[in-house]
């Protein structure tokens, strides 16, 4: 069934467009360890070199003469590992208070509902902001911090799916023979709500990519790694004299959210038949 | 759903307002409890998160001044601090219902007065980015749907998927680089011109003079939003029978798509508008930032990095109240959009 | 009686795909209830959305003629074919459900129909609604008229459209199965309602449905219609008393006699279902499922044949005259 998706992904325009800015951006992750071997912190060269003044610095180095393809390189990991644990995490907590919500109803449901509530009254960036504040700034809270304003959505998504599933037959009668709840949501609910889960997913992924290069940007990204909110936070302050320094990872940024927009505005279209005549 | 109307078996409809005013006043009672209630868990989580943090206001106030053990063991117990976590909690709530902060030690002053000064700044940002991109990408949405499948369409669909790509901070920092640094035509920060003792209308021009390149920048991302669900919107409500109908009935192409077909296109434009306030509150920490505007996110930021906890708090509380009150009322805006609204 | 509405050899297709109806041509009169008749899928709601000028997306009449009232309908420019809309000829549609604006109450719906036609002001409007919500028997109009569609059971909101159908006084009414979607108890006052405006207004008629029931207790005509095209045609005792085409004597076959009693006729099926436009086979559409097909049916297709009495059929073999269902 992946594979199936995965063709008529590369069948649908924006879907292969985005799989191929997709591929690029893993592909420098990837590829980053080999290329740069010293990494991403070494000063390599005069600092502030323009792109194009240096070949060997073909998008020009920062104020510290770092290369800035290596920090691009090295970001598009932090950018893709936290944008998909993030996500991840996200996705785990929010289909179990979703399907949990929804299925049981009652007392349960509305308790969690007010949960979720809460998290979505709390402005979402502010909430991140104070958990990484606070607790230290570090790849997981990073994470953490970005997971934890981001499972209302889709617990909410999941409940509104499980609530209309839960009447219909087919779960009528897997009661009936006496299947346990667990197996029923598991097995019988979740794998009929995956479509608007799997679109929302690669949604999810881009906002955590982006307010992790937010959180960089502010200086509240975790000091041991290059992300592109790093360059981008060391670009700003060189705004008047060197705008390539912001104007590499941005378009980095823009482009890897522009991937992840696409993958999911054509997954969209892919398992929703319903809106296929639109196009 | 279950509840029966009194009067309802005997035969004589009574007239509308009656009729409709009780299940909406109890609506609208259950609404405002579970905003309370709401508001509780937003407190209580927010408490037990800041007492996660190593350290206390004590620390943060002996990083300014030199204080002695002595002191900050006293300090702690004039603040309560060496309480256990539930009796400090209790306290604090109790405080809260005052609209009572507490003591801001970076800035000297009550907390409440530190927010009180810098919500306004931080709602004419809300205000004015929420109403201009809901027109704007409406405007935009409601375009490119008429034109489906035309180039026109095309065009603004690729525009605003790079809009929605983009993300607000990056906007800013290159509007910043264009049009304060390059061009010099914008002040590149602040609120509005310090010292020039600007009153009136003069003073109206120069705040929103300052305030176009953070607006704009708060803008664009939810131009793109409006406009996508606008066009998503209207070309599925265009499919639905009661436009056929409309036009069975010989009506003009403009009314069936500007009254029928928008008013129900709107509804989750209106939806969407109460979740952007709720994420410019957080999201203008950036822009705040950016611009060096003293508003509730840079407050905020602040506090954090400082280890200000009751501003912090006070923060949190503030713009979660906004929050709530704002999905309350856009919750009574759907009542009257939509008349089918479900009150139970 | 002088024809209210012709519609002559009508052809409608989808792109440039095969044609969805070909060779097709009714006639309603003024004052005359005309059934069309067909399964599901056989072009009977296309053919009403085109004399409607409602044809959607890359659907359109590729030939043929639709006159209304003597104005060829295909070339009246938008503008003018928007005016006969409401105005000259209604259309209610099969779900009264979603046919009404959900946001929108039920008195805006009906007057802006009147003062877009007529010009009228708020309150002459709302004057003439009520007027309207009475002659469609809603009970207390004037409030229901500040109601919304979400609060009127699916009877109602069929009375509703049938009302804004008829808000212009016009002379020609579509009505698409109208009454399919409705419990059996309220379909008949529907239909009864129906008739009655019909012959009040002096309206002519045309019912779009499958129910032969139905047909039989309104309809002055009949028209059957299978795969695209008419196959038979006439009044509706003699068609459905002495059905001529095989594909009619079957719908009427297939139709449960209405009793309960334990040695009842088995109901009798058209074995397969109505093909594809793609799929059409030369000849007589209708072979594939005839049980009276020959070679000859294959070769050629059968034109409508129409005898003196008015009663045309497209069959190389019609049943003959007089044999029973």
């Amino acid at each position: 069934m992946t594979l199936t998706l995965f063709r008529r992904l590369l069948r649908h325009p924006s879907g292969l467009v985005g799989l191929l800015l997709l591929a690029l951006v893993l592909a420098m992750s990837l590829t980053a360890g080999w290329l740069f071997p010293d990494g991403p912190w070494t000063m390599a060269g005069p600092p502030r070199a323009w792109p194009g003044a240096d070949p060997r610095f073909p998008l020009g180095t920062d104020s510290f003469g770092r290369d800035l393809v290596a920090s691009i390189f090295y970001g598009s990991r932090i950018s893709l590992m936290v944008g998909v644990s993030a996500a991840g995490v996200a996705l785990v907590v929010g289909i179990i208070v979703g399907a949990v919500a929804g299925y049981f109803g009652g007392w349960v449901d509305d308790t969690l509902m007010r949960i979720t509530d809460a998290f979505q009254t709390i402005p979402n960036f502010l909430l991140s902001i104070a958990i990484v504040g606070i607790i230290g700034a570090s790849i997981g809270t990073i994470t953490f911090a970005i997971a934890i304003v981001a499972w209302p959505m889709i617990a909410r998504l999941v409940r509104a799916d499980v609530l209309r599933l839960r009447t219909y037959d087919f779960v009528q009668s897997c009661k009936i023979i006496g299947m346990s709840d667990l197996r029923i949501i598991f097995q019988q609910i979740l794998p009929n709500c995956m479509a608007p889960i799997i679109v929302t997913a690669s949604v999810l992924v881009a906002n955590a990519i982006v307010v992790e290069a937010s959180l960089a940007f502010l200086g509240l990204g975790d000091p041991n790694v290059m992300s592109w909110g790093t360059v981008l936070n060391i670009g700003r302050q060189e705004l008047r004299s060197g705008w390539y320094i912001t104007a590499v990872p941005a378009v980095a940024l823009v482009v890897t959210v522009m991937s992840l927009n696409l993958i999911g505005d054509a997954l969209n279209d892919v398992l929703n038949p319903r809106l296929k005549e639109r196009t | 759903m279950t509840q029966t109307l009194p009067n309802s078996g005997n035969g004589k409809t009574t007239t509308g307002p009656r009729k409709a005013l009780s299940p909406a006043l109890r609506y609208v009672l259950r609404r405002l409890f579970q905003a309370a209630l709401v508001m509780v868990l937003v407190m209580v989580g927010s408490f037990l998160l800041v007492k996660l943090a190593p350290g206390d206001m004590v620390d943060a106030m002996a990083g300014t001044r030199d204080l002695t053990a002595d002191q900050m063991a006293a300090l702690r117990e004039r603040y309560g601090l060496d309480q256990p976590v539930i009796v400090q909690l209790l306290r604090y709530m109790a405080l809260l219902v005052t609209f009572d902060f507490g003591y801001s030690p970076i800035n000297a002053a009550p907390a409440m007065d530190v927010i009180l000064n810098r919500l306004p700044v931080t709602a004419i940002l809300v205000v004015c980015s929420v109403s201009l991109s809901m027109v704007i990408g409406t405007v935009f949405g409601v375009i490119a749907s008429r034109n489906a499948g035309k180039p026109v369409d095309l065009l603004l669909s690729m525009f605003m998927l790079l809009l929605y790509a983009t993300p607000s901070f990056i906007i800013a920092v290159l509007m910043m680089l264009v049009f304060s640094v390059k061009l010099n035509l914008v002040p590149i920060a602040g609120f509005e011109s310090i010292g020039m003792g600007y009153t009136g209308l003069t003073r109206f021009f120069d705040i929103a003079h300052h305030l176009i390149l953070p607006v704009t920048a708060l803008c664009t991302f939810y131009i793109a939003i409006y406009g996508r669900i606008g066009r998503a919107s209207m070309l599925e409500v265009l499919k639905l029978d009661f436009v056929r109908t409309a036009r069975g009935k010989g009506l003009g192409e403009g009314r069936i798509f500007y009254v029928h077909a928008l008013r129900n296109a709107l509804l989750p434009l209106v939806t969407m508008a109460g979740l952007q306030v709720s994420s410019l509150f957080g999201g203008a920490v950036l822009i705040e930032t950016i611009f060096g505007l003293p508003g509730m996110g840079r407050t905020a930021f602040d506090a954090v990095f400082q280890r200000d906890t009751n501003l912090l708090l006070g923060v949190v509380f503030v713009s979660s109240l906004v929050v709530v009150i704002v999905n309350f009322l856009i919750d009574l805006l759907y009542m009257v959009l939509d008349p089918r609204v479900n009150l139970k | 009686m002088t024809a209210l509405l012709e519609i002559e050899n009508l052809r409608i297709g989808q792109g440039n795909n095969a044609p969805i109806v070909e060779q097709l041509s009714l006639s309603v009169s003024r004052g005359e209830t005309v059934g069309l008749v067909g399964e599901s899928g056989c072009g009977k709601s296309l053919t009403a959305l085109s004399v409607m000028g409602l044809l959607a997306g890359n659907l359109g009449v590729r030939d043929g003629k639709i006159r209304l009232e003597g104005d060829e309908i295909q070339s009246l420019p938008q503008r003018k074919l928007r005016h006969l809309r409401g105005e000259k000829m209604g259309m209610i549609f099969q779900e009264p459900l979603t046919a009404l604006n959900p946001v929108m109450s039920v008195g805006v719906q009906i007057t802006e129909v009147l003062r877009n036609h007529r010009g009228m002001g708020r309150a002459e409007a709302r004057t003439r609604a009520v007027e309207l919500l009475r002659l469609v028997k809603i009970p207390d109009p004037e409030a229901r008229l500040d109601e919304y569609p979400h609060q009127m059971s699916g009877g109602m909101r069929q009375r509703v459209v049938i009302a804004i159908a008829l808000a212009c006084s016009p002379s020609l009414l579509i009505a698409d199965e109208p009454t399919t979607a409705l419990d059996v108890t309220v379909q008949a006052q529907i239909l009864r309602l129906l008739k009655q405006l019909q012959r009040d207004e002096n309206l002519g008629l045309l019912l779009i449905t499958h129910d032969l029931g139905v047909v039989r207790q309104v309809a002055d005509r009949i028209v059957v219609m299978y795969a695209g095209s008419v196959v038979e045609e006439g009044l509706v005792d003699e068609v459905l008393d002495n059905p001529r085409h095989p594909y009619t004597a079957g719908l009427i076959a297939a139709r449960p006699s209405g009793s309960f009693a334990e040695g009842a006729a088995r109901l009798a099926e058209i074995t397969g279902s109505v093909p594809a436009p793609a799929d059409r086979p030369a000849g007589c559409v209708f072979r594939d499922r005839c049980k009276q097909a020959r070679p000859e049916c294959e070769a050629r297709r059968p034109a409508l044949e129409r005898a003196p009495t008015g009663h045309a059929v497209r069959c190389h073999f019609p049943l003959a005259e007089g044999s029973p269902a």
